[in-house]
């Protein structure tokens, strides 16, 4: 396994095997094949970056779907609120006025509005957000408006956390919690990444936060 | 518990505890005390605190027992009977000791809490002592850590000889693991003081305040506003005038004629300097209860803080916790030449009020200090830091900040002007001129005010323009680095450059320098990481 071919050294996701993320997956080094020998080896930082992985990488596209649904079921809640709401207001006092007809006619626009927003605005948080790291330390870019570019040396790393809510969980895609000692950002959530990207970062991060002591 | 004590190696005097330190140097500092009680008098302070923190039961207690006689008499004796029980039980069951290089607080019968803190991550030793802890020679200690808002132990209350002896063994444990154990080095500052390890320095005297500074720091200060915030809520509480005192003092002071008064407007403007007088007055009253007899001294690599008229308060800082150096000057301190200085450490203090006693270490670090000590009290905090604000090679922010700035201001000056015309019609032209006119000039002010620096060891920035505000961090205490792009910035092709310490905050000074130049911006984010996550940074 001491050869790397960036074809095949992706690790393989044990007990979830999943072919549709194929090419998305980062190129990582073949060593880590096996997360715990990157950890038990403790005289090199034992994780070479590859070079296609310094360049920004989107997230994984299941992650669109995850938030369209978990915005969807959001939304829906409101919504159901909103028109049962004024449908009882309409029904409480008939026959209906003009107020209520407006009313209607409001709630309307906002079930546009929301199917606009649910639908289209996780593909834009999509194509804003990406992620790459290198010896310095983990980038990521995210927002559509507002963006922000967040760099977390790597030397900062407190501890790291893998999540994954049941929707993720289905999509096979995770979260990646980051903590550092800041205070106004103590943690940063990286969520979108297919599930063994997740676990080869938490592990290149790790790896760093061992041969470090107290970052503070 | 006298012969408790006595039988433990580190007791009391300060030639016991050197010879103590030399010893712990010698056998790497494995010693372990037995298990120490805190101060018997610790029964009086938990049953005030615990009194303290129920104080709508402890006030409705004693109501009862006036109003309601013998019922009300047993309802408040059980109240106080159970805030004794709790206190005894407390002080029965609290331990704490040293052991190898652990600090260990035990609590608890039944449910036992066992808590361990590495001495080497332990950040600051706070002692907090009012005038009856100093009728008892005792004091009340809170150990802090990196983590969490509140002290990671708080030992009430321990008598001054104990306390001496429980720091110098955590700070001397502190260097001694440190030097002896290169990985827990992170840094080259960190080794750079380490290295003089705090085992036989000498107590160097830094600074000192006089009391007529501290009267001039509160007279320009508007602190009393607590005060008067304090006495207001008191006042409409507790005294049968207190709301006539606020809202209708013409029912006070009926003997003011009233009526030729309120046409008289030299009445009204004496009344205002009256009131601010005693405003400033009561900051003075402030700042001397607060900082009286204040001393900062350094021992090796810690300095202390001793300062306080009734409550004292004695903190420790390790000086290379340190993570953000902010001096403060407001216009008139800067006209008279004074200047205060805060530091952020990691731990505590986040959440904490400004004026809560174990924040002083931190946001008054130094209160009040003469514009010529800076430089050479910032040169004790960081040797290598040779402070000289004019000869930092500032850099400005984009040259488009100004315009932008003043567009800003004149689309809020307009909004005003709007409003005042629609109130006041002709008048409100002149105001709302005048109002634009202000804040055209205002906002290029402070445009020019805002700099940023970044050097071989750290990034000082600088902006305000009523109460100047000049921070600097350094590169190995970068937590995390991040650009803000708004979509006004994106227009003016500008950034926001935000840097996250531990601790952030107790300066109120930010990091965050907004309309720098967008490629500037993007340039200094990659060379502070890239240096942030170097293993040794170099020092100027």
């Amino acid at each position: 396994m001491s050869e790397t071919n960036p074809c095949t050294a992706v690790p393989p996701e044990q007990g979830q095997p999943d072919e549709s993320s194929e090419q998305f997956r980062p190129v990582v080094a073949a060593e880590i094949a096996n997360p715990n020998d990157a950890l038990l080896a403790d005289t090199e930082p034992p994780i070479s970056i590859q070079p296609e992985i310094k360049k920004y990488q989107a997230l994984d596209p299941r992650y669109i779907i995850v938030e369209r649904i978990s915005w969807g079921i959001f939304g829906g809640v409101i919504l159901s609120v909103a028109i049962g709401g004024s449908l009882i207001s309409i029904f409480a006092d008939w026959p209906p006025t003009k107020l209520h007809w407006l009313i209607l006619a409001g709630v309307f626009v906002v079930i546009g509005l929301m199917f606009w927003a649910v639908y289209s605005l996780p593909a834009a948080a999509h194509r804003h957000a990406s992620w790459r790291i290198d010896e310095s330390g983990l980038d990521i870019r995210r927002g559509i408006l507002w963006r922000r570019e967040i760099t977390i040396p790597r030397a900062r790393v407190q501890h790291t956390d893998v999540r994954q809510g049941p929707l993720e969980r289905r999509y096979r895609i995770a979260s990646l919690v980051i903590h550092t000692a800041g205070t106004h950002a103590a943690s940063i959530t990286l969520s979108g990444l297919a599930v063994p990207d997740a676990h080869w970062l938490r592990d290149v991060l790790i790896s760093e936060v061992k041969a470090s002591g107290d970052a503070v | 518990m006298q012969s408790k004590l006595t039988s433990t190696p580190i007791e009391s005097s300060d030639q016991a505890n050197d010879t103590l330190t030399q010893d712990a140097a010698e056998s790497s500092s494995l010693a372990t005390d037995a298990p120490q009680w805190l101060h018997p008098s610790s029964l009086l302070f938990e049953f005030i605190s615990g009194v303290r923190q129920q104080l709508i039961p402890a006030i409705f207690a004693v109501y009862t027992a006036a109003q309601w006689g013998k019922f009300g008499a047993f309802f408040a004796a059980a109240f106080f009977a159970i805030t004794m029980g709790v206190a005894i039980f407390r002080y029965l069951t609290v331990r704490y000791q040293i052991r190898g290089n652990d600090l260990i607080v035990n609590q608890g019968l039944v449910f036992r809490r066992t808590r361990t803190i590495p001495v080497h991550r332990i950040q600051n030793v706070d002692l907090l002592q009012t005038v009856l802890h100093r009728l008892f020679r005792v004091a009340e200690v809170r150990i802090e850590t990196a983590g969490g808002s509140e002290p990671e132990a708080k030992l009430r209350v321990l008598s001054l000889q104990k306390i001496e002896s429980l720091r110098s063994r955590i700070f001397e444990q502190a260097s001694l693991q440190t030097a002896t154990n290169p990985e827990l080095i992170l840094d080259a500052a960190a080794k750079s003081t380490v290295e003089k390890v705090a085992v036989d320095e000498p107590t160097v005297r830094l600074l000192q305040i006089p009391t007529a500074l501290l009267i001039k720091a509160g007279l320009l200060s508007n602190r009393g506003m607590i005060i008067v915030g304090a006495a207001f809520g008191a006042a409409m509480q507790f005294v049968p005038w207190g709301q006539d005192f606020f809202f209708n003092p013409k029912k006070l002071f009926r003997f003011l004629p009233w009526q030729a008064l309120e046409r008289q407007w030299i009445f009204w403007i004496f009344a205002i300097v009256v009131l601010l007088m005693l405003l400033r007055a009561f900051s003075a009253v402030w700042y001397v209860l607060r900082f009286h007899g204040y001393v900062l001294e350094r021992r090796g690599d810690e300095f202390r803080i001793q300062c306080g008229l009734f409550s004292r308060l004695s903190a420790t800082v390790p000086r290379r916790r340190i993570q953000l150096i902010s001096i403060h000057r407001t216009l008139l301190g800067k006209a008279l030449g004074i200047a205060s200085i805060r530091i952020e450490t990691a731990g505590g203090g986040g959440s904490s009020s400004e004026d809560s006693a174990t924040t002083i270490s931190r946001r008054w670090f130094i209160p009040v200090v003469h514009e010529a000590d800076v430089s050479r009290i910032i040169r004790e905090i960081r040797p290598e830091l040779d402070w000289n604000e004019k000869a930092i090679p500032w850099s400005a922010p984009s040259r488009w900040a100004a315009r932008r700035m003043r567009r800003m201001a004149m689309l809020i000056g307009l909004a005003v002007s709007g409003l005042a015309i629609w109130n006041l019609a002709w008048w409100g032209l002149a105001v709302g001129a005048a109002v634009c006119v202000f804040a055209y000039w205002f906002a290029g002010k402070k445009a020019s005010t805002m700099r940023y620096a970044r050097s071989e060891f750290g990034i000082a920035y600088r902006s305000g323009l009523l109460t100047k505000k000049c921070s600097v961090t350094f590169l190995e205490k970068v937590q995390s680095v991040w650009l803000d792009h708004s979509p006004f910035d994106r227009r003016w092709k500008m950034a926001t450059l935000c840097i996250d310490t531990a601790g952030s905050g107790p300066a109120e000074h930010n990091i965050h320098v907004s309309m720098l130049e967008e490629n500037f911006a993007q340039h200094e984010r990659d060379a502070i990481a890239k240096r942030a996550s170097a293993k040794s940074v170099a020092l100027g």
